[in-house]
Protein backbone atom coordinates (compact mmCIF):
# COMPACT_ATOMS: atom_id res chain seq x y z
CA UNK A 1 0.00 0.00 0.00
CA UNK A 2 2.70 2.31 1.13
CA UNK A 3 5.43 3.32 -0.59
CA UNK A 4 7.48 5.37 1.52
CA UNK A 5 8.02 3.22 4.71
CA UNK A 6 9.75 0.08 5.24
CA UNK A 7 6.76 -2.24 5.28
CA UNK A 8 8.21 -4.64 7.58
CA UNK A 9 8.44 -2.32 10.26
CA UNK A 10 4.97 -1.40 9.32
CA UNK A 11 3.29 -4.34 9.69
CA UNK A 12 4.81 -5.10 12.98
CA UNK A 13 3.60 -1.85 14.65
CA UNK A 14 0.13 -3.28 13.52
CA UNK A 15 0.78 -6.45 14.76
CA UNK A 16 1.91 -5.13 18.24
CA UNK A 17 -1.38 -2.72 18.39
CA UNK A 18 -3.84 -5.99 16.56
CA UNK A 19 -2.34 -7.72 20.11
CA UNK A 20 -3.82 -4.98 22.58
CA UNK A 21 -6.47 -5.03 20.86
CA UNK A 22 -9.93 -7.00 22.23
CA UNK A 23 -11.81 -9.11 19.91
CA UNK A 24 -14.09 -6.58 17.73
CA UNK A 25 -17.82 -7.31 18.89
CA UNK A 26 -21.20 -6.38 16.67
CA UNK A 27 -21.27 -2.75 16.55
CA UNK A 28 -25.17 -3.45 14.03
CA UNK A 29 -27.37 -1.71 16.96
CA UNK A 30 -24.85 1.05 17.88
CA UNK A 31 -24.29 2.01 14.39
CA UNK A 32 -27.87 2.18 13.66
CA UNK A 33 -28.87 4.07 16.49
CA UNK A 34 -26.02 6.70 15.81
CA UNK A 35 -27.75 6.99 11.96
CA UNK A 36 -30.95 7.91 13.11
CA UNK A 37 -29.52 10.41 15.46
CA UNK A 38 -28.08 12.34 12.38
CA UNK A 39 -31.35 11.84 10.53
CA UNK A 40 -33.22 13.29 13.90
CA UNK A 41 -30.28 16.44 14.47
CA UNK A 42 -30.73 17.07 10.30
CA UNK A 43 -34.68 17.07 10.44
CA UNK A 44 -34.75 18.99 14.26
CA UNK A 45 -32.44 21.47 12.51
CA UNK A 46 -34.21 21.91 9.00
CA UNK A 47 -37.80 22.32 11.06
CA UNK A 48 -36.56 24.76 13.70
CA UNK A 49 -35.04 26.89 11.49
CA UNK A 50 -37.47 26.34 8.14
CA UNK A 51 -36.52 28.36 5.31
CA UNK A 52 -34.84 31.33 7.23
CA UNK A 53 -31.83 32.46 5.96
CA UNK A 54 -31.43 35.27 7.91
CA UNK A 55 -28.10 36.09 10.00
CA UNK A 56 -29.52 36.02 14.10
CA UNK A 57 -30.28 32.21 14.07
CA UNK A 58 -32.93 30.69 16.84
CA UNK A 59 -30.87 30.10 19.88
CA UNK A 60 -33.98 27.51 20.98
CA UNK A 61 -33.15 25.73 17.72
CA UNK A 62 -29.42 25.58 17.92
CA UNK A 63 -29.91 24.38 21.60
CA UNK A 64 -32.26 21.59 20.09
CA UNK A 65 -29.76 20.62 17.62
CA UNK A 66 -27.01 20.75 19.80
CA UNK A 67 -28.62 18.70 22.32
CA UNK A 68 -29.21 15.89 20.37
CA UNK A 69 -25.24 16.27 18.85
CA UNK A 70 -24.38 15.78 22.74
CA UNK A 71 -26.74 13.04 23.25
CA UNK A 72 -25.21 10.71 20.67
CA UNK A 73 -22.08 11.22 21.57
CA UNK A 74 -22.66 10.53 24.88
CA UNK A 75 -25.06 7.49 24.51
CA UNK A 76 -22.10 5.89 22.13
CA UNK A 77 -19.36 6.57 24.99
CA UNK A 78 -21.24 4.77 27.25
CA UNK A 79 -21.87 1.80 25.14
CA UNK A 80 -17.94 1.48 23.89
CA UNK A 81 -17.19 1.91 27.42
CA UNK A 82 -19.41 -0.81 28.12
CA UNK A 83 -18.97 -3.35 25.24
CA UNK A 84 -15.21 -2.72 25.33
CA UNK A 85 -14.85 -2.91 29.40
CA UNK A 86 -13.36 0.35 29.43
CA UNK A 87 -10.45 -0.29 26.60
CA UNK A 88 -8.00 2.15 25.88
CA UNK A 89 -5.30 2.07 23.35
CA UNK A 90 -1.76 3.16 24.49
CA UNK A 91 0.41 3.71 21.08
CA UNK A 92 2.96 4.91 22.22
CA UNK A 93 3.17 4.21 26.31
CA UNK A 94 7.02 3.53 26.60
CA UNK A 95 8.35 5.46 24.02
CA UNK A 96 7.46 9.16 25.00
CA UNK A 97 9.67 11.15 23.25
CA UNK B 1 -25.41 37.73 -10.96
CA UNK B 2 -25.99 34.09 -9.88
CA UNK B 3 -26.40 33.88 -6.31
CA UNK B 4 -28.35 32.32 -3.60
CA UNK B 5 -28.86 32.25 0.19
CA UNK B 6 -29.18 28.67 2.34
CA UNK B 7 -31.27 28.80 5.46
CA UNK B 8 -29.29 28.76 7.99
CA UNK B 9 -30.07 24.60 8.99
CA UNK B 10 -27.70 23.76 5.44
CA UNK B 11 -24.85 25.07 7.70
CA UNK B 12 -24.69 21.89 9.60
CA UNK B 13 -23.31 19.89 6.18
CA UNK B 14 -20.86 22.06 5.76
CA UNK B 15 -19.44 21.72 9.12
CA UNK B 16 -19.81 17.90 8.85
CA UNK B 17 -18.21 18.09 5.88
CA UNK B 18 -14.87 20.08 7.22
CA UNK B 19 -15.11 18.59 10.52
CA UNK B 20 -15.12 14.70 9.57
CA UNK B 21 -12.45 15.38 7.00
CA UNK B 22 -10.12 17.34 9.43
CA UNK B 23 -10.99 14.56 12.08
CA UNK B 24 -9.03 11.84 9.21
CA UNK B 25 -6.41 14.48 9.01
CA UNK B 26 -6.29 14.17 12.89
CA UNK B 27 -6.08 17.72 13.38
CA UNK B 28 -8.82 17.59 16.31
CA UNK B 29 -5.81 15.57 17.93
CA UNK B 30 -4.05 18.72 20.24
CA UNK B 31 -0.83 16.64 19.95
CA UNK B 32 -0.87 17.29 15.92
CA UNK B 33 -0.66 21.33 16.48
CA UNK B 34 2.33 21.03 19.20
CA UNK B 35 4.06 19.43 17.06
CA UNK B 36 3.56 22.04 14.63
CA UNK B 37 4.65 24.33 16.64
CA UNK B 38 7.52 22.00 17.61
CA UNK B 39 8.50 22.06 13.52
CA UNK B 40 8.00 18.52 13.77
CA UNK B 41 5.01 18.00 11.68
CA UNK B 42 3.74 20.68 9.13
CA UNK B 43 0.52 18.60 8.26
CA UNK B 44 -1.58 21.85 9.38
CA UNK B 45 0.82 24.01 6.82
CA UNK B 46 0.84 21.53 3.94
CA UNK B 47 -3.12 20.58 4.23
CA UNK B 48 -4.10 24.09 4.72
CA UNK B 49 -1.81 25.26 1.92
CA UNK B 50 -3.31 23.08 -0.98
CA UNK B 51 -7.14 23.91 0.48
CA UNK B 52 -6.02 27.94 0.09
CA UNK B 53 -4.62 27.86 -3.00
CA UNK B 54 -7.55 25.75 -4.60
CA UNK B 55 -10.18 28.15 -3.42
CA UNK B 56 -8.68 31.06 -3.96
CA UNK B 57 -8.67 30.06 -7.37
CA UNK B 58 -12.26 28.60 -7.95
CA UNK B 59 -13.63 31.40 -5.75
CA UNK B 60 -11.87 34.49 -7.76
CA UNK B 61 -12.87 32.48 -10.72
CA UNK B 62 -16.38 32.00 -10.29
CA UNK B 63 -16.47 35.73 -9.04
CA UNK B 64 -14.85 37.16 -12.26
CA UNK B 65 -17.97 35.68 -14.17
CA UNK B 66 -20.39 37.12 -12.21
CA UNK B 67 -21.07 34.32 -9.37
CA UNK B 68 -21.94 36.37 -6.45
CA UNK B 69 -20.38 35.42 -2.48
CA UNK B 70 -21.75 36.35 0.90
CA UNK B 71 -17.97 37.61 1.44
CA UNK B 72 -16.91 38.60 4.69
CA UNK B 73 -13.07 39.96 4.40
CA UNK B 74 -12.50 41.13 8.13
CA UNK B 75 -11.01 44.23 8.41
CA UNK B 76 -7.36 45.29 8.48
CA UNK B 77 -7.37 46.65 12.08
CA UNK B 78 -3.52 46.48 12.61
CA UNK B 79 -3.32 46.63 16.07
CA UNK B 80 -5.99 44.35 16.80
CA UNK B 81 -4.63 41.62 14.42
CA UNK B 82 -1.03 42.01 16.17
CA UNK B 83 -2.45 41.08 19.53
CA UNK B 84 -5.11 39.05 18.46
CA UNK B 85 -2.37 36.83 16.66
CA UNK B 86 0.12 36.51 19.17
CA UNK B 87 -2.41 35.47 22.04
CA UNK B 88 -4.28 32.84 19.28
CA UNK B 89 -0.29 31.58 18.90
CA UNK B 90 0.46 31.32 22.26
CA UNK B 91 -2.86 29.24 23.12
CA UNK B 92 -1.81 26.96 20.60
CA UNK B 93 1.34 25.96 22.03
CA UNK B 94 0.00 25.81 25.13
CA UNK B 95 -3.27 23.78 24.74
CA UNK B 96 -2.97 22.41 20.87
CA UNK B 97 -6.49 23.75 20.21
CA UNK B 98 -7.72 26.50 18.05
CA UNK B 99 -11.60 27.13 18.31
CA UNK B 100 -12.46 24.64 15.24
CA UNK B 101 -10.45 21.62 16.34
CA UNK B 102 -11.53 21.94 20.07
CA UNK B 103 -15.45 20.84 18.37
CA UNK B 104 -13.97 18.48 16.37
CA UNK B 105 -12.31 16.91 19.91
CA UNK B 106 -14.99 16.89 21.45
CA UNK B 107 -17.02 14.39 18.78
CA UNK B 108 -13.66 12.69 19.01
CA UNK B 109 -15.08 12.07 22.36
CA UNK B 110 -11.50 14.03 24.09
CA UNK B 111 -11.75 14.34 27.43
CA UNK B 112 -9.80 17.38 27.82
CA UNK B 113 -11.90 19.48 25.11
CA UNK B 114 -14.44 19.33 27.86
CA UNK B 115 -12.35 21.75 29.75
CA UNK B 116 -11.04 23.85 27.10
CA UNK B 117 -14.90 24.67 26.11
CA UNK B 118 -15.10 26.76 29.69
CA UNK B 119 -11.59 28.09 28.51
CA UNK B 120 -13.41 29.27 25.26
CA UNK B 121 -16.52 30.73 26.93
CA UNK B 122 -14.47 32.70 29.50
CA UNK B 123 -12.41 34.41 25.92
CA UNK B 124 -15.90 34.71 24.42
CA UNK B 125 -16.99 36.88 27.62
CA UNK B 126 -13.62 38.56 28.17
CA UNK B 127 -13.70 40.16 24.38
CA UNK B 128 -17.14 41.34 25.25
CA UNK B 129 -16.29 42.91 28.33
CA UNK B 130 -13.12 44.64 26.45
CA UNK B 131 -14.58 45.99 23.26
CA UNK B 132 -16.51 48.17 26.02
CA UNK B 133 -13.33 49.75 26.91
CA UNK B 134 -11.41 52.58 25.12
CA UNK B 135 -8.53 50.01 24.88
CA UNK B 136 -11.23 47.21 23.25
CA UNK B 137 -11.94 50.66 21.25
CA UNK B 138 -8.26 51.94 20.07
CA UNK B 139 -7.70 48.26 18.73
CA UNK B 140 -10.15 47.82 16.37
CA UNK B 141 -10.15 51.68 15.17
CA UNK B 142 -6.45 52.66 15.18
CA UNK B 143 -4.72 51.43 12.29
CA UNK B 144 -7.60 50.40 10.66
CA UNK B 145 -7.26 49.92 6.70
CA UNK B 146 -10.73 48.52 6.38
CA UNK B 147 -12.06 45.48 4.65
CA UNK B 148 -9.20 44.42 1.70
CA UNK B 149 -7.51 41.89 -0.46
CA UNK B 150 -5.02 41.54 -2.15
CA UNK B 151 -6.25 43.53 -5.46
CA UNK B 152 -8.40 46.26 -3.05
CA UNK B 153 -11.27 46.45 -1.77
CA UNK B 154 -13.79 43.78 -1.06
CA UNK B 155 -15.84 42.57 -3.81
CA UNK B 156 -14.05 45.07 -6.63
CA UNK B 157 -11.56 44.36 -9.45
CA UNK B 158 -12.48 40.87 -9.16
CA UNK B 159 -10.52 39.82 -12.74
CA UNK B 160 -7.71 41.20 -11.10
CA UNK B 161 -8.45 39.66 -8.14
CA UNK B 162 -8.18 36.17 -10.06
CA UNK B 163 -4.85 36.71 -11.45
CA UNK B 164 -3.23 37.45 -8.27
CA UNK B 165 -5.44 34.40 -7.11
CA UNK B 166 -3.54 32.11 -9.58
CA UNK B 167 -0.28 33.46 -8.39
CA UNK B 168 -1.49 33.31 -4.79
CA UNK B 169 -2.72 29.70 -5.50
CA UNK B 170 0.88 28.93 -6.92
CA UNK B 171 2.56 30.28 -3.78
CA UNK B 172 0.34 27.75 -1.87
CA UNK B 173 1.10 25.06 -4.10
CA UNK B 174 4.43 25.37 -4.00
CA UNK B 175 4.86 25.84 -0.42
CA UNK B 176 3.15 22.29 0.40
CA UNK B 177 5.37 20.99 -2.96
CA UNK B 178 8.72 21.89 -0.96
CA UNK B 179 8.13 21.76 2.53
CA UNK B 180 8.77 18.43 4.37
CA UNK B 181 5.95 17.35 6.39
CA UNK B 182 7.91 15.58 9.25
CA UNK B 183 11.64 17.16 10.56
CA UNK B 184 14.42 16.26 9.12
CA UNK B 185 12.11 14.48 5.93
CA UNK B 186 11.94 14.90 2.18
CA UNK B 187 9.52 17.18 0.43
CA UNK B 188 6.78 16.01 -2.26
CA UNK B 189 9.01 17.55 -4.65
CA UNK B 190 11.78 15.07 -3.79
CA UNK B 191 9.50 12.38 -3.79
CA UNK B 192 8.65 12.65 -7.46
CA UNK B 193 12.58 13.02 -8.39
CA UNK B 194 13.47 9.85 -6.45
CA UNK B 195 10.95 7.42 -7.23
CA UNK B 196 10.95 4.31 -4.79
CA UNK B 197 12.14 6.79 -2.13
CA UNK B 198 12.35 5.56 1.27
CA UNK B 199 11.56 7.27 4.36
CA UNK B 200 15.01 7.70 6.55
CA UNK B 201 14.96 6.05 10.13
CA UNK B 202 13.92 9.61 11.88
CA UNK B 203 11.01 10.48 9.84
CA UNK B 204 10.28 6.33 9.70
CA UNK B 205 10.11 7.28 13.45
CA UNK B 206 8.03 10.27 13.31
CA UNK B 207 5.65 8.24 10.87
CA UNK B 208 4.77 5.48 13.40
CA UNK B 209 5.09 7.34 16.25
CA UNK B 210 1.88 9.79 14.32
CA UNK B 211 0.27 6.83 13.08
CA UNK B 212 0.20 5.75 17.43
CA UNK B 213 -0.75 8.74 18.81
CA UNK B 214 -3.21 9.74 16.49
CA UNK B 215 -5.02 6.18 17.53
CA UNK B 216 -4.04 6.97 21.66
CA UNK B 217 -6.93 7.01 23.83
CA UNK B 218 -9.61 5.03 20.98
CA UNK B 219 -11.71 3.04 22.79
CA UNK B 220 -12.49 0.52 20.41
CA UNK B 221 -10.55 -1.96 18.44
CA UNK B 222 -9.45 -0.62 14.94
CA UNK B 223 -9.33 -4.22 13.59
CA UNK B 224 -7.75 -6.02 10.87
CA UNK B 225 -7.02 -5.15 6.98
CA UNK B 226 -9.87 -2.81 7.15
CA UNK B 227 -10.10 0.94 5.93
CA UNK B 228 -9.44 2.59 9.20
CA UNK B 229 -6.10 0.11 9.02
CA UNK B 230 -5.48 1.96 5.85
CA UNK B 231 -6.74 5.56 7.16
CA UNK B 232 -4.48 5.33 10.44
CA UNK B 233 -1.50 3.56 8.79
CA UNK B 234 -1.16 4.63 5.50
CA UNK B 235 -3.16 7.87 4.65
CA UNK B 236 -3.12 10.74 7.24
CA UNK B 237 0.13 9.52 8.21
CA UNK B 238 1.59 9.53 4.76
CA UNK B 239 5.01 12.29 4.27
CA UNK B 240 2.98 13.18 0.73
CA UNK B 241 1.08 16.17 0.57
CA UNK B 242 0.17 15.84 -2.70
CA UNK B 243 -0.59 11.83 -2.51
CA UNK B 244 -4.24 11.21 -3.56
CA UNK B 245 -6.15 11.15 -0.12
CA UNK B 246 -4.13 14.71 1.52
CA UNK B 247 -4.34 16.67 -1.60
CA UNK B 248 -8.22 15.16 -2.03
CA UNK B 249 -8.96 16.00 1.29
CA UNK B 250 -7.10 19.93 1.23
CA UNK B 251 -8.96 20.33 -1.94
CA UNK B 252 -12.68 18.92 -1.15
CA UNK B 253 -12.05 21.09 2.21
CA UNK B 254 -11.12 24.23 -0.01
CA UNK B 255 -14.05 23.85 -2.15
CA UNK B 256 -16.12 23.30 0.92
CA UNK B 257 -15.37 26.94 2.18
CA UNK B 258 -16.29 28.56 -1.52
CA UNK B 259 -19.16 26.46 -1.31
CA UNK B 260 -20.01 28.00 2.22
CA UNK B 261 -19.64 31.55 0.68
CA UNK B 262 -21.06 30.63 -1.77
CA UNK B 263 -24.41 29.96 0.11
CA UNK B 264 -24.79 31.89 3.16
CA UNK B 265 -21.34 33.11 5.02
CA UNK B 266 -17.46 32.51 4.99
CA UNK B 267 -16.54 29.25 7.51
CA UNK B 268 -16.30 30.31 10.85
CA UNK B 269 -16.10 28.81 14.13
CA UNK B 270 -15.22 31.33 17.03
CA UNK B 271 -17.85 33.45 17.36
CA UNK B 272 -20.19 31.36 18.63
CA UNK B 273 -18.26 31.02 22.29
CA UNK B 274 -18.96 35.16 22.49
CA UNK B 275 -22.73 34.15 20.96
CA UNK B 276 -23.50 31.66 23.74
CA UNK B 277 -21.83 34.41 26.26
CA UNK B 278 -24.27 36.67 24.99
CA UNK B 279 -27.40 34.66 25.41
CA UNK B 280 -26.03 33.56 28.83
CA UNK B 281 -24.83 36.10 30.44
CA UNK B 282 -23.98 39.30 28.85
CA UNK B 283 -27.05 40.78 27.00
CA UNK B 284 -27.12 42.90 23.36
CA UNK B 285 -29.07 45.33 25.37
CA UNK B 286 -25.90 45.89 27.31
CA UNK B 287 -22.89 44.85 25.41
CA UNK B 288 -21.20 46.40 21.97
CA UNK B 289 -20.38 43.26 20.85
CA UNK B 290 -22.92 40.86 21.93
CA UNK B 291 -25.61 42.66 19.95
CA UNK B 292 -23.46 42.58 16.87
CA UNK B 293 -22.91 38.69 17.35
CA UNK B 294 -26.69 38.20 17.95
CA UNK B 295 -27.57 40.03 14.85
CA UNK B 296 -24.74 38.70 12.90
CA UNK B 297 -23.64 35.32 13.15
CA UNK B 298 -25.46 33.63 10.63
CA UNK B 299 -25.07 29.75 10.23
CA UNK B 300 -21.81 29.83 12.17
CA UNK B 301 -23.18 27.74 15.60
CA UNK B 302 -24.81 25.40 12.90
CA UNK B 303 -21.81 24.60 11.44
CA UNK B 304 -19.88 24.12 15.01
CA UNK B 305 -22.69 21.65 15.67
CA UNK B 306 -21.96 20.04 12.43
CA UNK B 307 -17.81 20.25 12.90
CA UNK B 308 -18.44 18.18 16.00
CA UNK B 309 -20.99 15.81 14.18
CA UNK B 310 -18.69 15.27 11.50
CA UNK B 311 -15.71 14.63 13.45
CA UNK B 312 -17.70 12.28 15.69
CA UNK B 313 -19.04 10.31 12.93
CA UNK B 314 -15.43 9.98 11.01
CA UNK B 315 -14.39 9.09 14.39
CA UNK B 316 -17.11 6.40 14.83
CA UNK B 317 -17.11 5.05 10.97
CA UNK B 318 -13.30 5.95 9.45
CA UNK B 319 -10.86 6.20 11.75
CA UNK B 320 -12.12 4.21 14.89
CA UNK B 321 -10.61 6.66 17.01
CA UNK B 322 -13.60 7.66 19.10
CA UNK B 323 -12.19 7.71 22.63
CA UNK B 324 -14.99 7.94 25.00
CA UNK B 325 -13.45 11.01 27.77
CA UNK B 326 -10.52 8.11 28.39
CA UNK B 327 -7.96 9.85 29.83
CA UNK B 328 -5.60 10.62 26.99
CA UNK B 329 -2.74 13.36 27.59
CA UNK B 330 -0.60 13.81 24.45
CA UNK B 331 3.05 12.99 23.97
CA UNK B 332 4.69 16.08 23.94
CA UNK B 333 2.68 17.37 27.12
CA UNK B 334 3.31 14.22 28.68
CA UNK B 335 6.85 14.53 28.46
CA UNK B 336 6.99 18.35 29.09
CA UNK B 337 4.47 18.09 32.01
CA UNK B 338 3.96 14.80 33.25
CA UNK B 339 0.45 12.71 33.50
CA UNK B 340 -1.17 15.01 35.69
CA UNK B 341 -4.99 15.59 34.20
CA UNK B 342 -5.26 18.60 36.37
CA UNK B 343 -2.60 19.98 34.61
CA UNK B 344 -3.44 19.18 31.37
CA UNK B 345 -7.04 20.41 32.37
CA UNK B 346 -5.41 23.80 33.42
CA UNK B 347 -3.70 23.82 30.09
CA UNK B 348 -6.72 22.44 27.90
CA UNK B 349 -8.47 25.45 29.77
CA UNK B 350 -6.08 28.01 29.22
CA UNK B 351 -4.90 27.49 25.73
CA UNK B 352 -8.35 27.52 24.25
CA UNK B 353 -8.88 30.69 26.21
CA UNK B 354 -6.11 32.79 24.68
CA UNK B 355 -6.93 31.06 21.37
CA UNK B 356 -10.60 32.05 21.46
CA UNK B 357 -9.43 35.67 23.04
CA UNK B 358 -7.07 36.25 20.56
CA UNK B 359 -9.67 35.05 17.49
CA UNK B 360 -12.10 37.63 19.00
CA UNK B 361 -9.80 40.00 19.14
CA UNK B 362 -8.66 39.64 15.55
CA UNK B 363 -12.05 38.86 13.71
CA UNK B 364 -11.17 35.42 13.13
CA UNK B 365 -9.69 32.19 14.06
CA UNK B 366 -8.34 29.49 12.46
CA UNK B 367 -11.19 28.82 10.04
CA UNK B 368 -12.13 32.20 9.68
CA UNK B 369 -8.69 33.97 8.85
CA UNK B 370 -6.42 31.25 7.97
CA UNK B 371 -8.78 29.25 6.27
CA UNK B 372 -11.36 30.98 4.79
CA UNK B 373 -9.65 34.77 5.28
CA UNK B 374 -6.67 33.12 3.35
CA UNK B 375 -8.94 31.79 0.52
CA UNK B 376 -10.13 35.53 0.32
CA UNK B 377 -7.05 36.40 0.10
CA UNK B 378 -7.73 39.17 2.75
CA UNK B 379 -5.14 41.25 4.01
CA UNK B 380 -5.54 40.66 7.51
CA UNK B 381 -5.62 36.89 7.62
CA UNK B 382 -2.40 36.88 6.11
CA UNK B 383 -0.82 38.82 8.69
CA UNK B 384 -2.82 36.88 11.07
CA UNK B 385 -1.28 33.89 9.80
CA UNK B 386 2.17 35.04 9.81
CA UNK B 387 1.81 36.71 13.10
CA UNK B 388 0.04 33.48 14.30
CA UNK B 389 3.03 31.13 13.33
CA UNK B 390 5.67 33.26 14.62
CA UNK B 391 4.38 32.99 17.83
CA UNK B 392 3.50 29.56 17.68
CA UNK B 393 7.17 28.43 16.81
CA UNK B 394 8.43 31.21 19.47
CA UNK B 395 6.69 30.01 22.36
CA UNK B 396 6.51 26.36 21.47
CA UNK B 397 10.31 26.39 22.23
CA UNK B 398 9.83 27.98 25.32
CA UNK B 399 7.40 25.29 26.55
CA UNK B 400 8.75 22.31 25.12
CA UNK B 401 12.33 23.17 24.60
CA UNK B 402 14.29 20.86 22.20
CA UNK B 403 12.55 17.70 23.33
Amino acid sequence: MSSEINEEKLIATMEERRKKEPQMKKEGGLKAFIISMVAIVIISAALTTGTYNGYDPNPNSVALTGFFVIFTVVMTAVWYRTKYNNYSFEGNKGKEN
Amino acid sequence: MIGVTAPLWIGLFIGMIIGGLAEAWGISNPEVLIRLGKWEDRLFIGCIAIAVGTGAIVLYGLAAIGVSFHWTVRPDWTMAIVLGGILFGTGIAIGGYVPGTEWMALGEGRRDAIYAIFGGLLGGVTWTLMLQTSFGQWLVTYLNFGEIYFAGKVDTNLTIGFVVAIIWAAIMFTLAYTLPRYKNGKSCAYHATHKGYKLSPEEEKKYLETANFLMEGSSMPIGKDNLPEKVNYHWTVSSNFFGIVLLSVGIIIGLTVVLSMFLHQIFGEDSVYGWIAAYLWLPPSNWIYSAGVVKGIGWEPFNDIGTLFGAFLASVFLTRRFQAFNNVIPPSWKARFGNSQIKRAAGAFSGLYLTVLGGQIAGGCASGHILSGDIEMSVASLEFFIIVMITLLLVSRIIYGRQ
